[in-house]
């Protein structure tokens, strides 16, 4: 064996771990993006048919579909849902996009008292006790929001609380196109 | 006696698995595997079939969903992906962004065999200089 051969032969393990630094960096990455989805954007909201939160009614997503909804996913044992309580609050008294709660596994009497002490800020509520609209919108954890277009097409969706910033950066910007 | 009531009992039951009954053991069998080869979204490194999370719950009840109302392995697995991003799939897709998972354990491979012939094919011919080959002789005479 030449020296040169050796030389690369050496050279070998501190490639192989570049290389594999380098795939499994980007594999982590791709990972990480994947665990906020977006593949319902620009889909249909997920037909459903639930009992209102307030009453025995029935609310149906027929009855919803016409003009732009904020649909928000939340419960009262969701801590975060706290942290965006008020920022929903003034967007509701400014009367900018009708908000729709989707109260998701929680227990009703739990919801209620919850929206009498703090607010309520949801034009209708629906009461999602087992979870199953949750699935069929891909929710894995409260809060979860999705802005709906008028004819019933989701355009926008956030993981995690809504933030000040989210709502002027991302999401009024889209109703302000719609107007 | 006890025997025939049995079996009229696990007949009218159908083929039950978790809380769940089906109609038959193929669904049943669907069931089990599709279970195990979904990933729990909050669970990290879980199955649905392992894990005891709510959401896991859910998802087992949306599979079995879907088998009742008589969706392919293949819709399900589509249906549980536009929800879930391909998180959810332990066995993950061919996409460009998976190529490299896909083929570097392929390529690493092809790499050291031709590492490895490479290195033997130099081991046996290797090239000496006249005064070696001269040094060579007057060793072995």
């Amino acid at each position: 064996m030449t020296r040169r051969q050796k030389r690369i032969l050496l050279a070998c393990p501190l490639l192989v771990f570049f290389a594999l630094a380098f795939v499994l960096t980007i594999g982590f990455d791709v990972g990480r993006h994947d665990i906020h989805p977006s593949s319902l954007l620009d889909k249909p909201f997920p037909n459903f048919e639930l009992p209102s939160l307030h009453s025995q009614e029935r609310v149906e997503l027929s009855d919803l579909v016409g003009e732009p909804r904020l649909f928000n996913v939340w419960a009262s044992w969701c801590i975060a849902c706290r942290t965006e309580h008020d920022l929903l609050r003034q967007i509701a008294e400014r009367g900018e996009v009708s908000i729709i709660g989707i109260n998701y596994k929680d227990q009703r009497l739990d919801a209620l008292s919850w929206l009498f002490d703090l607010g309520d800020p949801y034009s209708i509520s629906v009461f999602d006790s087992n979870g199953d609209l949750g699935v069929d919108l891909g929710v894995y954890g409260a809060p979860e929001s999705f802005l709906m277009d008028a004819t019933g097409v989701i355009r926008y969706k956030h993981v995690g609380p809504l933030t000040e910033k989210v709502w002027a950066n991302e999401i009024e910007p889209i109703l302000n196109g719609w107007d | 006696m006890f025997a025939s009531a049995f079996f009229v009992l696990a007949l009218s039951v159908g083929v039950g698995v978790d809380d769940f009954e089906f109609e038959t053991q193929t669904d049943a069998n669907r069931y089990s595997s599709l279970i195990e080869e979904f990933r729990c979204p909050k669970c990290l490194n879980t199955n649905l079939a392992g894990s005891d999370a709510p959401i896991a719950q859910d998802l087992r009840r949306a599979v079995y969903r879907l088998i009742v109302e008589g969706k392919t392995d293949k819709e399900i697995r589509t249906y549980m992906r536009e929800r879930y991003g391909d998180f959810i799939l332990y066995n993950p897709r061919l996409t460009p962004k998976t190529l490299l998972l896909w083929f570097t354990p392929i390529l690493l491979v092809m790499a050291s065999i031709w590492l490895i012939l490479r290195l033997k094919d130099s081991r046996s011919s290797v090239t000496l200089t006249a005064e070696e080959i001269e040094r060579l002789r007057d060793l072995t005479s």
